[in-house]
């Protein structure tokens, strides 16, 4: 099965792309760390019934391969709404400078994909 | 000359079968339409009597708390959420076994709407149009209302009063486009209801809308009507300043502010109206407005028939004003649509799609399915009528 | 037209006064009569009646009935004494019960093509035989721009500018040439705000999009020249004031084409 994957280019950033690590917990749950409800209507008193659903599992307990793409795009989601809140935050002047680790990664993978050229990121993949 | 039955339905079929998705606000739709093929259709503008048959009509709502709106992003969620489970049981209720094979297309909202609840939704299509290898269409929402409101009504040429909560416009069709005669300068008419709603925490279930208009029932005092602000402004209105006026007050009788003389009686300091008094007044300007600039597009383009769709469509006051506005007009007839077909859902959607895909108007390309907030009536083709 | 309502209307009107139903408006129900309701002399009349709307609110519609008929014949008169500006004279009023007497103003069209209104008129021009581009449409549309100018620049608002409420009557025996008349004036008012102007306007050039839709590009341009070339008589004070009235009305439209349209 082939893995999903998703990039974001903006004028101030030629690429950046998001790519499942399927041993990281954000990619092994459906149940997402930025896709639940507002806090906001929690707050007023909302049951949240749109709560997704466990990925389904086969008979050997094994997670179906629907379910893990749902896991996968789940995880992608989260990783990509972080990176655009940071950024927002950024332009709001409220963090002035990027993690050094993170915008090292960046780096690698920007260079990585003008180099590498294995991929040239026109792919639909929204 | 319009042909509807140009292309041809598919796997030798003598009918088309369309997959509606509609979520362009708070409700979910999916609905499936059969169109049968039909000789009259080959030669003549016939597109408001299809023979539609609706074979199911799923809905679900994102409802949230009495006094809070619904966010682009919790919307968005429930579609997400929910798009998979009413699919099927959609197609389940309409017999579909094999939706490669039984569907001719499947239709979707392509606005005017919230992104994110629209954003939603066209994914499930563009994923079920990958797996199943059907075409696509993308839908004018406020189209979709129109043409489901022909098909139901057989409406040939109406006046349409399209109200809802995004959308407050007086149509009419003229030279393959329907056309804006009137609509708010400002805030639409259900945005208007619903914000007044939340002020006075009345409740969202099943709408705030349809709450305000039980309170209306209620009103104890309907001789002696609260004066409001009446902005009409030729065939266009404006209903901001009426909210701002009708908001503070609802805020003062909200907190019992005793010291709005208007409300509370100075001498007693019993409140003079009620939460009751204040629905009825506000629905008898706001209708009042809605069928006078309905009427003076009548007037302006000969009509004299009304179609009336949209969420706010339901309210059996605005028909009962609209059919009252009508008698006395020659021959003046009013349309209008129960609560399955006012109410946005995906019936009308899969229909007015599937007048567009019999027109050879389906999506080549998936860069075709972007989906926009804003999108006017009057930007469609509408290639169906004469 | 409803029965009910010309009922009402005969058992208003003095008895055996000779009264033809015309038009059957949004708001106003319009006669013509061959005598003048008070005066010996004859000539051509019109009747102008807002009957009692059944479906608002007993204390909306008296407010709206009264309101709009004596604004309008208010408006009438002050309007009739402007040098250049062409309105019916206001012959008699009766607000409480909403009747207005007004003159006669216009003609049947040729071919049948029917009242000489603007919107039958362009109708006229545009059809197979016709020429929409012709000079007659564009002086009379100019002209018409005009009218609005001069409605403006003296501080006054119509509130409902459609192809309809604009009445043509042929200048003297020149069989080409035709003077618009603006009619109609029950939500004008007497205003200097560069919003009202803005958004009057906006629904003139709205109103000849949707009615006149194949042709409206060149009509709104014509229209608006008319409609400067008054304020452009003023000189700079003119001209400062024109930049703000259009300026507006840019704003208005693009607050219609911005408004976000959710659900």
């Amino acid at each position: 099965m082939s893995v999903p994957f998703a990039s974001y280019s903006s004028p101030d950033l030629e690429s950046h792309v998001f790519r499942v690590d399927p041993t990281c917990p954000r990619y092994q749950t459906t149940d997402g760390s930025t896709t639940g409800p507002s806090p906001h209507v929690l707050n007023a008193g909302q049951i949240d019934k749109d709560r997704p659903s466990e990925p389904r599992t086969d008979d050997n307990g094994q997670i179906t391969t629907l379910g893990q793409l749902r896991c996968h795009l789940t995880g992608l989601q989260d990783e990509i709404n972080d990176f655009l809140t940071e950024r927002m935050e950024i332009a709001k002047g409220k963090k002035t400078k990027l993690e050094e680790s993170r915008e090292q990664r960046i780096e690698t993978e920007i260079k990585g994909l003008l180099d590498g050229g294995d991929d040239n990121g026109n792919d639909d993949n929204s | 000359m319009v042909n509807l039955n140009a292309v041809a339905p598919g796997g030798g079929r003598e009918y088309y079968v369309a997959l509606g998705l509609e979520g362009s606000a708070n409700k979910l739709g999916v609905g499936v339409v059969k169109h049968p093929v039909v000789g009259k259709h080959e030669g003549g503008d016939f597109s408001y009597d299809c023979e539609s048959q609706i074979l199911s009509n799923v809905r679900d709502t994102y409802i949230t708390p009495a006094g809070e709106g619904f966010l682009p992003r919790d919307t968005a969620r429930h579609h997400k959420n929910w798009c998979v489970r009413l699919i099927k049981q959609a197609l389940e209720e309409a017999g579909i076994q094999n939706a490669a094979k039984d569907l001719d297309v499947i239709c979707f909202t392509k606005g005017p709407g919230m992104g994110a609840p629209l954003h939603s939704v066209v994914v499930a299509a563009r994923t079920c149009s990958l797996l199943w290898g059907v075409p696509l269409v993308g839908v004018n929402h406020c189209v979709g209302h129109i043409e489901m409101g022909r098909e139901i009504t057989k409406a040939v040429d109406p006046v349409v009063l399209y109200v809802s909560g995004g959308n407050t416009q007086v149509i009419a069709y003229s030279e393959k486009r329907y056309r804006i005669f009137g609509e708010t300068l400002d805030i639409a008419i259900g945005n208007c209801l619903d914000r007044f709603a939340r002020t006075l925490r009345i409740s969202n279930y099943p709408s705030p809308g349809y709450n305000i208009e039980q309170l209306a029932l209620n009103c104890k005092k309907k001789d002696t009507l609260l004066e409001l602000p009446y902005t009409v402004k030729g065939m266009d209105l404006s209903m901001s300043g009426i909210l701002a006026y009708i908001d503070n007050l609802a805020k003062d009788l909200f907190r019992d502010n005793r010291k709005n003389r208007q409300l509370f009686d100075r001498d007693s300091d019993e409140a003079k109206i009620s939460v009751e008094d204040l629905c009825f007044a506000l629905q008898e300007n706001l209708f009042a407005m809605l069928v006078e600039i309905t009427e003076r597009a009548m007037a302006h383009v000969n009509s004299n028939q009304v179609l009336i769709v949209g969420g706010v469509g339901c309210n059996l006051r605005l028909q009962e004003m609209m059919q009252q506005m009508c008698q006395d007009r020659a021959n003046g007839q009013v349309h209008a649509t129960d609560e399955r077909f006012c109410i946005d859902n995906g019936v009308m959607i899969a229909h007015a799609g599937l007048l567009q895909y019999r027109m050879g108007d389906f999506v080549k390309d998936l860069s075709e399915t972007v989906v926009t907030q804003k999108f006017r009536t009057d930007e469609v083709y509408v290639a169906w009528r004469e | 037209m409803s029965e009910d309502v010309l009922a009402k209307v005969y058992e208003y009107l003095t008895p055996g006064l000779p009264v033809v139903p015309i038009a059957q408006g949004a708001e106003a129900v319009v006669f013509t009569s061959e005598k003048h309701p008070y005066l010996p002399n004859s000539g051509k009349f019109i009747l102008k009646y807002r009957p009692p709307k059944r479906y608002r609110h007993p204390s909306i519609d008296k407010a709206l009935t009264k309101h709009r008929t004596i604004g309008e014949a208010r408006l009438l008169t002050k309007l009739f004494l402007i040098e250049g500006l062409k309105v019916p004279k206001l012959i008699a009023c009766d607000a409480y019960n909403g009747y207005l007497w007004l003159e006669f103003l216009g003609e049947e069209l040729p071919h049948g093509k029917g009242f000489s209104n603007l919107k039958n008129f362009l109708w006229m021009y545009a059809t197979d035989d016709g020429d929409p581009y012709c000079s007659i449409v564009e002086e009379t549309l100019k002209k018409v721009g005009q009218q609005i100018g001069l409605l403006h620049w003296n501080g006054y608002c119509h509130g409902d500018l459609t192809s309809s409420n604009i009445v043509l009557s042929r200048s003297g025996k020149n069989e080409t040439s035709w003077q618009p008349y603006l009619i109609d004036f029950g939500l004008g008012s007497t205003t200097d705000s560069v919003e009202d102007k803005g958004v009057d306007l906006y629904v003139l050039e709205r109103a000849i999009i949707s009615t006149h839709s194949a042709h409206a590009e060149a009509y709104n341009e014509w229209l608006l020249k008319g409609f400067s070339e008054i304020y452009k008589r003023y000189g700079d004070a003119g001209e400062v004031k024109l930049k703000e009235v259009t300026k507006r009305f840019q704003e208005v439209r693009l607050r219609g084409r911005k408004r976000s349209m959710i659900g």
